[in-house]
């Protein structure tokens, strides 16, 4: 219950600022790191340009699976996708951000 | 943090439509990243229902594959089998079906159709890797044809149905029932629907000019959630096996996101409430306005007349009958199939006298949303289950009936209720009565051809629950104590829904609720027949909400 309340707290603080995409972490910049994955996309925000991905563990980037929003680097990238599609992706992580960079 | 920040947060973080978020997976995962040497934990995403996204063809029963409409009495053969299925498009995933070859084709799951007096005789082969046994929800059967799951198939066994329909015209199904694992054999695939005609249910198919996969459409609405490479997942906690089963897409005759091209006439939609244990608050939209429909039919098949209806509550196994006509809709913007928010009523943490939130418990949703699995849809959250476009069609002249059936006459029982109270011993158990399912024990023992009332009492600590009876179908009588979203759908007859005025195999009692039904334990088999009462929400059906009762001869 306590481990729920911390998480469901973080997320809800990010939930009122508004800022959704929770790839924009709030840890120190530091060198950049590059991963991949595998995941099925949930929701699609061509607007915002991010997805909102179901992903397995990512390969570089050390996080486990999970269901995470992110930006990608031009929202172009986005055109081709569909909720509930399989992709494949590399990402970049900076310490603050995670940024889609390939998507198929 | 103190006790009441913590509840008041979490009550805050549902309403904020991310109720599902606290739930031990995504505990794992959050912290497991953590120590993966991320200073602030990546946040997942929140959960929402689609919101318009609906592009992928409804699935409709065919000449052949998923759901193929067959006559019933051509099936020799039903194989239950392991395979892969292409549940998201594109995407194989292992899937559970019943298989069956007719005429050279093969039929996944068929709709299996049928006259009352026709003989079912068919091989029940078990391909799986765990016992199972097939039960013909809603059917009147002898305990060893129901399926009740004392009698089971082993893997590589078979097992021989022969029976006679004898029921009323309607949309039964059949899906598993061996003790313990029917949530998850039924969440894998194993589900079809039996449709039973008769002369009544033909008037209103030459009146309404109804096609079967046309203008006649079968909904079979699931939840399921899908692992990172789209196959479909099963994991629960055994807080999430208290809950229910609550998945993280919404599907409509196994397809994900669906959408339907429709004419401007008047449309059948047979829905079924299939899921493991979500109910749905169930209406047609077109933008903000709520269309006007008829319910026609519940489970035990048609009502004598149409009644008016904008919203029905359905729970896991119901099934409702519904006329939507589309002459009545604009033309210039699709009408939704959708699911309206509603209170889910996770109320197990209540002060069972007061029905107040007990000190120091977290309450209703919220306390619901710290077991639901990560990514899960909430209960009760506004949801679209299926887009329906309306393309220009050449006139149609099809006009409701007044008069649909005649329902057999309603013998009530004198004398006192038989009570069976539905509870939790607060230590992650439902019961019937304080009773939990034993294969060997028979708690509740009627007499043939005797008529009952029971009286199914939910306690306010407690959740919604759909209470399934094999063997015979009953009425309702009564609701008393109703919650007041359900009241709002009342009739002005001692509280009951439009749905209570048909006949049923299971109902939807809500915490607080009583409801009265009356049945009738005539039937022609003869020497003692031991059958099923059980909750319908499947996780709860296989943790023990479920009793034998047996008709002495």
């Amino acid at each position: 219950m306590l481990f729920a309340a911390i998480g469901a707290g973080s997320a809800f603080a990010h939930h009122e600022s508004g800022a959704q995409h929770s790839g924009q972490a709030q840890a120190p910049a530091g060198s950049q790191k590059t991963g991949k994955g595998t995941g099925l996309i949930q929701q699609i925000d061509r607007e915002k340009g991010a997805v909102t991905i179901k992903h397995g563990p990512l390969q570089g980037i050390n996080m486990p699976g999970m269901t995470m929003s992110f930006l990608v680097k031009d929202k172009a990238m986005l055109s081709k996708l569909q909720p509930l599609q399989k992709v494949d992706f590399e990402l970049t992580y900076d310490g603050r951000n995670y940024m889609i960079t390939k998507i198929k | 943090m103190n006790h009441l920040t913590r509840r008041k947060l979490l009550v805050t973080f549902a309403a904020a439509g991310a109720a599902s978020l606290g739930g031990p997976l995504w505990r794992q995962s959050v912290f497991a990243a953590m120590d993966a040497g991320h200073k602030t934990a990546p946040v997942p995403a929140p959960p929402t229902a689609p919101t318009g996204q609906l592009t992928n063809r409804l699935r409709l029963p065919g000449a052949s594959g998923l759901y193929a409409a067959v006559a019933a009495k051509d099936v020799k053969q039903i194989t239950v089998s392991e395979m892969n299925f292409d549940v998201l498009p594109k995407l194989s995933s292992p899937f559970w079906a019943y298989v069956a070859e007719v005429g050279g084709k093969r039929l996944l799951n068929p709709t299996l159709l049928a006259r009352p007096g026709d003989q079912i005789k068919l091989r029940m082969v078990n391909r799986l890797k765990q016992p199972t046994i097939i039960h013909w929800h809603g059917l009147t059967n002898d305990d060893r044809n129901d399926g009740t799951g004392m009698y089971l198939s082993e893997p590589g066994k078979s097992f021989d149905y022969s029976f006679t329909v004898r029921d009323r015209a309607a949309m039964y199904w059949y899906h598993p029932h061996p003790p313990y694992l029917t949530g998850e054999q039924t969440y894998h695939g194993l589900a079809g629907l039996l449709i039973v005609e008769d002369d009544d249910e033909r008037k209103l198919v030459h009146a309404l000019d109804l096609t079967l996969g046309v203008t006649d459409i079968p909904l079979v609405i699931q939840d399921r959630s899908f692992n990172f490479e789209g196959k479909l997942e099963y994991k629960l906690s055994r807080e999430q096996m208290f809950m229910g089963f609550l998945g993280e897409e919404i599907l409509v005759n196994l397809t994900t996101r669906p959408y339907f091209d429709a004419a401007q006439r008047i449309y059948r939609f047979r829905i079924l409430n299939g899921s493991n244990a979500r109910s749905y608050r169930l209406a047609f939209a077109q933008g903000a306005r709520l269309l006007d429909h008829y319910l026609i039919g519940t489970d035990g098949g048609l009502l004598e007349q149409p009644l008016k209806v904008r919203e029905t509550f359905i729970g896991a196994a119901q099934r409702i009958d519904v006329l939507l006509d589309l002459r009545a809709a604009s033309a210039n913007e699709p009408v939704f199939l959708k699911s309206l928010a509603f209170d889910p009523m996770h109320n197990e943490s209540v002060d069972e006298k007061t029905g107040k939130p007990a000190v120091g418990a977290a309450q209703g949703g919220a306390d619901h949303a710290a077991h639901a699995a990560a990514g899960a849809l909430a209960d009760g959250v506004e949801m679209l289950l299926l887009r329906i476009n309306i393309k220009p069609s050449p006139e149609y002249k099809g006009k409701i009936p007044s008069q649909l059936s005649q329902l057999p006459k309603l013998a009530v029982a004198a004398g006192e209720p038989r009570r069976l109270t539905l509870g939790q011993d607060r230590k992650g158990n439902w019961n019937i009565n304080g009773w939990r399912f034993n294969m060997h024990e028979t708690p509740v023992r009627v007499q043939r051809g005797a008529r009952e009332t029971w009286l199914l009492q939910n306690n306010r600590a407690s959740m919604p629950h759909p209470m399934h009876i094999h063997g015979f179908q009953f009425r309702v009588l009564e609701r008393r104590d109703s919650p007041a979203q359900v009241t709002a759908l009342a009739t002005r007859q001692k509280g009951l829904l439009p749905q209570d005025f048909g006949l049923l195999d299971t109902v939807l009692v809500w915490p607080g609720e009583s409801v009265r039904i009356a049945l009738d334990f005539s039937h022609p088999f003869p020497g003692d027949q031991t059958y099923m009462f059980h909750c319908h929400n499947l996780e709860h059906e296989d943790t023990g909400m479920m009793i034998g009762y047996k008709v002495k001869a």
